[in-house]
């Protein structure tokens, strides 16, 4: 999640952080089950949003962004709700499935030892200030400022004439959205800021609608099926914990607003100027490298596979040929002892006459 | 039981001979030569088709139906008969044989090279396979078995492209030597005491004869001997290096035949002779077989990997997908338990998918060279745009040779590991890596001459023209049919490969 903070490609920021939310699932299977559904929603907002920039702009690297909130102010406003739904603002949906996972964090689950439970809870605060981080940079980076050329302008800088892996694109025209794609949009926006409340309405006894009565359904079945101790009793609402998780949130987002918001009309991001830090998360760790490059390209297709292409090229055939060659001389050769010359023959007659000799003799 | 003269099998396997011989001495002109090839084809593939689905598949079936018995060479000493039959082993496989031949004739349409010569080597080839797979007679199997080398090694060398003289020399030279081996070992049956005869099918009936006194080579020395000659031609590492020379420079219908048949007769020979008649040695040397099959599979794999011509590409892949032939038949070294036919039947099963696949993807091949003029990879590229008929025809080859669900490619892989698994697990482990790496090559090799980028000269391509695309149909309804409904086929195997299990199941210690 760390890497996200300089991913520059507008995707890969969505992508990294849901690598994170898998992870947490700690033995809290109901509130992870939750946190997916509510996920679902704001998660897949912000992939159509991406798409629906990409619409506009041709790209999908912010560098080149910036600006949109003017040409296209409705899916600024959903990215935004995504956003801070993603990040864990109240009232909206993410807020409550994160809030269940880190409250069952700090109390603990009864199947990791509690202070394994509190320092995934203390990497979990750190995550959210994290996420809140890149998602305001990402916000911004797009939305506020001026516009930065698009995919024209990354061609240009490239000196490419179409996009590495694509014969075309589609052009920059900065303008919002057809409705076929907005209307999904508003309707994921919808469910981003219900979904959590509606899933686990917290104050709702009073008129019959039990609480929690999503993720006691969805935690009772998982234990069934587990039949073992798993979490499925739910938690109740904790004030603190509120407070907690968005003071964190806010830190994160005004860190955002306070580096990336002052500077948005700079082409730079300004992470870059930690220069060895920022190499090493804006190429993921060099995990991508590691895997593709090392491993792949180098270590199997280049060394193994061209070892033992290499052998069974010229060592197996070798033999075949080889053998081959033999018996395709072999007789030339021998024919050589068929020479026509009375000396030789002579002189071979003599040697193998001393050899039956020397056989008798020693025999 | 096995009496009597049935007439059905001796057509099947003689008709491409006679339609030779009015090739040569009646018919006149190329386009008449083609079009009786093609007649002739077309009549065999019915004849096969025939004998595939009549053959009784009911319980209390005969093992061998269809059975053609005469005795030709009456007691000199040599007691050798003219006797074809098949069983469920031997039935799909008669029909495989139909189907390729007629796509092999459709895909030589456009051959400009003395013709009639051409499809008289075709027609006799066409026999030649037909008989290897029909006699139960060990002498005949020999001859059948020998007389398919002359016509390919012809096709080879005159129609080919390449280094075809060499690839053809190396193909005939590399085969006869395991065929010697062979033929040392038949020989030392018959003369064993007991035996005294070249009948196949008493030989698998009663394979206690063979292992009385009076053999005058072992029996592990016989079953090696009999293995030499059936790995050279599956073709196992380290025996493989003909196939990839003798595919590429083949043209296009000695490719498909040689790759979907020819091999096969490898796979058939092994089940037929090394299990049915030495179950005991296989039971022994199972091991053995598991790990040539396995290093066949992987280091076949990889070292496809590396391939940049488009033909040599698919020959390395037949060599990676027969050792799952041989991985399947090492299922008969059970560790614990009774042995049950699910291995047998992979590799068995594997023996008719690979043949269709293969030929398919020859076949697609054959028709990108046909219009390209080239096959490196690395200058292809964007052709489904142009060729779509032939595209579509290549994917489904390929995600069938890589093992996709729905497709007969996956069902042959899932029995033979189903099968291998109980008695040799890690071993299966490895080669169902190869399935990663297949999906590998057959990816790479796809995206990289179908799509992406096309070249400016490949804008006028043609697609495939009627005659073309026949074969190709041909091949992708029994490759998804059998995909689909494996039934079709695995029950057929099956009822030939259980008498055989049993036996197994009574020499083999539990």
């Amino acid at each position: 999640m760390i890497a996200a903070i300089t991913a520059r490609p507008f995707r890969a920021i969505f992508l990294l952080a849901l690598l994170l939310r898998l992870a947490y699932g700690l033995g809290l299977y109901a509130a992870a089950i939750f946190h997916l559904v509510t996920h679902a929603a704001f998660k897949a907002l912000l992939f159509l949003a991406a798409g629906s920039v990409n619409h506009a702009t041709g790209t999908f690297d912010m560098r080149y962004m910036g600006g949109l909130r003017k040409v296209m102010p409705i899916t600024y406003i959903l990215v935004v709700v995504a956003g801070l739904s993603l990040v864990g603002i109240i009232p909206l949906a993410g807020f409550w499935s994160k809030d269940e996972i880190l409250l069952g964090a700090w109390n603990g689950t009864g199947l990791v030892d509690t202070w394994v439970s509190r320092v995934t809870f203390s990497a979990l605060l750190a995550g959210v200030i994290v996420t809140a981080f890149y998602t305001i940079r990402m916000i911004i980076l797009t939305f506020h400022g001026e516009f930065r050329g698009g995919i024209d302008r990354e061609l240009e800088d490239k000196a490419q004439a179409v996009p590495a892996g694509a014969s075309h694109h589609g052009g920059v025209h900065l303008a919002e959205s057809p409705w076929v794609m907005v209307l999904p949009m508003l309707v994921l926006g919808v469910a981003a800021v219900v979904v959590g409340y509606l899933a686990n309405p917290q104050w709702t006894e009073e008129i019959g609608i039990p609480r929690h009565w999503i993720t006691g359904f969805l935690g009772d079945g998982l234990s069934a099926a587990r039949g073992a101790a798993g979490h499925a009793e739910t938690l109740d609402f904790s004030r603190w914990m509120a407070i907690i998780s968005t003071v964190a949130a806010l830190s994160g987002i005004g860190l955002a607003v306070l580096i990336y918001l002052r500077r948005r009309d700079q082409r730079e991001d300004p992470l870059s100027k930690v220069k060895p830090v920022y190499k090493l998360l804006s190429e993921k760790y060099y995990m991508d490298t590691l895997y593709e490059d090392v491993m792949v390209r180098k270590g199997f297709y280049k060394y193994f596979a061209g070892i033992l292409d290499w052998i069974d090229a010229n060592l197996v055939d070798g033999i075949v040929d080889r053998t081959g060659w033999f018996f395709q001389n072999i007789g030339s050769a021998i024919g050589k002892l068929q020479s026509g010359h009375v000396q030789a023959y002579a002189t071979g007659i003599a040697f193998g006459v001393l050899a039956i000799i020397l056989a008798f003799l020693l025999a | 039981m096995v009496e009597g003269y049935n007439g059905l099998l001796t057509a099947t396997v003689f008709l491409p001979a006679v339609g030779a011989l009015v090739l040569l001495f009646v018919v006149k002109g190329d386009r008449n030569v083609r079009n009786f090839a093609v007649l002739i084809f077309l009549a065999d593939l019915v004849l096969s088709m025939l004998v595939f689905g009549f053959f009784d598949r009911g319980a209390d079936a005969d093992r061998f139906q269809f059975v053609d018995r005469i005795t030709w060479i009456p007691d000199v000493g040599l007691n050798a008969e003219f006797l074809l039959t098949v069983d469920g082993l031997s039935a799909p496989l008669v029909a495989l044989t139909g189907l390729l031949g007629m796509c092999a004739v459709l895909a030589s349409w456009r051959i400009g090279l003395r013709v009639k010569e051409y499809f008289i080597w075709l027609l006799v080839l066409q026999t030649a396979v037909m008989g290897v797979f029909t006699s139960m007679d060990l002498l005949l199997f020999f001859l059948f078995w020998e007389l398919e080398l002359i016509p390919m090694f012809m096709l080879i060398s005159v129609w080919g492209s390449g280094r075809k003289e060499y690839s053809a020399m190396k193909f005939l030279i590399f085969t006869i030597l395991g065929s010697a081996f062979m033929l040392v070992a038949i020989v030392a049956v018959f003369l064993t005491a007991d035996v005294g005869t070249f009948n196949m099918v008493a030989l698998l009936n009663e394979p206690t004869m063979l292992t009385s006194a009076g053999l005058l080579i072992p029996l592990s020395g016989l079953f090696w001997l009999f293995f030499v000659g059936f790995a050279i031609k599956l073709p196992t590492w380290p025996v493989h290096t003909w196939l990839p020379d003798a595919h590429t420079d083949a043209p296009t219908a000695a490719s498909v035949m040689l790759a979907g048949v020819l091999l096969k007769m490898g796979g058939y020979g092994l089940l037929r002779i090394n299990v049915g008649m030495f179950p005991s040695q296989t039971d022994r040397f199972a091991w053995a077989l598991v790990t040539l099959g396995v290093i066949s599979v992987l280091y076949g794999a990889v070292v496809t990997m590396r391939q940049t011509d488009l033909k040599r590409l698919i020959a390395f892949s037949s060599i990676s997908h027969m050792g799952l032939v041989l991985i399947g038949i090492g299922s008969v070294g059970i560790s614990q338990g009774t042995l049950t036919v699910t291995g047998l039947n992979g590799a068995a099963m594997q023996l008719f998918t690979h043949g269709t696949v293969t030929g398919l993807l020859f076949l697609a091949v054959g028709l990108v060279y046909d219009k390209t003029h080239t096959r490196y990879i690395p200058d292809l590229g964007g052709l489904a745009g142009r060729m779509p008929i032939v595209a579509v025809a290549m994917l489904i080859a390929g995600f069938a040779s890589l093992g996709l669900p729905g497709l007969s490619g996956f069902v042959s892989e899932l029995l033979v590991f189903m099968g291998a698994f109980q008695a040799y697990d890690w071993p299966t482990v490895l080669a169902v890596l190869g399935i990663v790496l297949a999906a590998g090559y057959i990816l790479w090799m796809m995206e990289r001459t179908f799509f992406g980028v096309r070249r400016p000269q490949f804008d006028d391509l043609t697609d495939a023209s009627f005659v073309e695309a026949v074969p190709l149909v041909l091949m992708v309804v029994t490759i998804i049919g059998v995909g689909v409904w494996p039934t079709l086929l695995t029950d057929v195997f099956e009822s030939g490969l259980n008498p055989m299990v049993d036996v197994l199941n009574g020499v083999i210690d539990p």
